[in-house]
């Protein structure tokens, strides 16, 4: 089973360290949630795993193979960015003829979310319709490994619960690492989950940490502990 | 063949700018169709930039997604210009 193997980052801003060291792996079937305050670095990791952003030294694996640039990673890794990111002036049918492989096209166009919007153009969408065809888009994609930076911003409390359970749905057949400012949907949906603070990433092993540093309140933290047993 | 739709979708954005302006410079500047081809050759890449690099900055991630780096986007804007070029000089 491919595992995504991310090790030795380091990445600095103005000779502030943003990146000390970082290690994370994420297996095929697992979802990895990434939490930390505003400004920690989260989304500027996701950008360097992805292949966009520089730092000072990264090593990044998928297998056996060693991911350098964008293009050795097409198949492999995918990225959802904080922005919608769509081309405007083409109609939505079109993008997923354009971004899908046509094994994928049938699933996505018959999808109840994207059907009313096939003939819509991206600048006729709310932000919320955008942002439900963005993530499905990556998520249907080949990509074994896909990142999600706030993957539930702009989104309305419904269509967040369908999209949580449709990540649940495909898991087996893909590795995800997600961020968002809604740290309980990161934890409730993460099988592990990794804190950045300082620059330093660590795992959460126990999540009443997360209840004492502020991510979680008793309540939830008791509803989760509540569904997990 | 997937990719070369998506950029062609790429410069679909540049294409029409770029060819109009182009036009106008080249008709004010040279009046005859060599001095059009040459407009272009220089105002397609301002036009990537100015569509691309400064206005819709976050359409890059569609493209890189599909595996598309930004040299291989400006370079492909850089053949087209020259495609153009060529085809006006030949004309």
């Amino acid at each position: 089973m491919n595992t995504l193997h991310v090790d030795s980052i380091n990445k600095s801003y103005d000779n502030n360290k943003i990146l000390s060291d970082i290690f994370l792996t994420c297996k095929k079937g697992e979802i990895v949630g990434l939490i930390g305050r505003n400004g920690s670095g989260k989304s500027t990791l996701l950008k360097i795993i992805f292949g966009i952003e520089k730092c000072e030294h990264k090593f990044i694996q998928i297998g056996d193979k060693v991911i350098n640039n964008i293009a050795s990673r097409r198949t492999l890794i995918n990225y959802l960015p904080q922005e919608n990111f769509l081309p405007n002036n083409i109609k939505i049918k079109s993008l997923i003829n354009l971004f899908q492989p046509k094994e994928n096209r049938h699933e996505l166009v018959n999808n109840d979310y994207i059907k009313p919007l096939l003939h819509k153009k991206n600048q006729e969408l709310s932000g919320g319709e955008k942002r439900i065809v963005e993530i499905l888009l990556i998520i249907h994609s080949n990509a074994e490994f896909i990142l999600l930076d706030e993957p539930f911003n702009g989104v309305s409390p419904i269509v967040r619960t369908y999209i949580i359970n449709y990540i649940r749905k495909i898991k087996s057949s893909k590795g995800f690492i997600i961020t968002d400012h809604d740290y309980e949907n990161v934890i409730n949906l993460a099988d592990k989950i990794m804190f950045l603070k300082d620059g330093v990433l660590k795992e959460v092993i126990n999540q009443k940490q997360l209840v004492d540093s502020g991510y979680l309140t008793q309540n939830n933290y008791d509803m989760l502990i509540e569904a997990s047993s | 063949m997937r990719l070369l739709k998506n950029i062609l979708l790429f410069q679909r954005k540049l294409f029409f700018t770029s060819y109009f302006l182009s036009s106008l410079i080249g008709l004010i500047f040279g009046r005859d169709i060599k001095a059009i081809g040459l407009a272009f050759l220089f105002i397609a890449p301002l036009m990537h930039y100015f569509i691309y690099e400064i206005k819709n900055k976050h359409e890059y991630y569609y493209y890189y997604n599909l595996g598309l780096t930004n040299t291989k986007l400006w370079i492909s804007t850089f053949i087209i210009g020259f495609i153009k070029f060529i085809l006006l000089s030949v004309i």
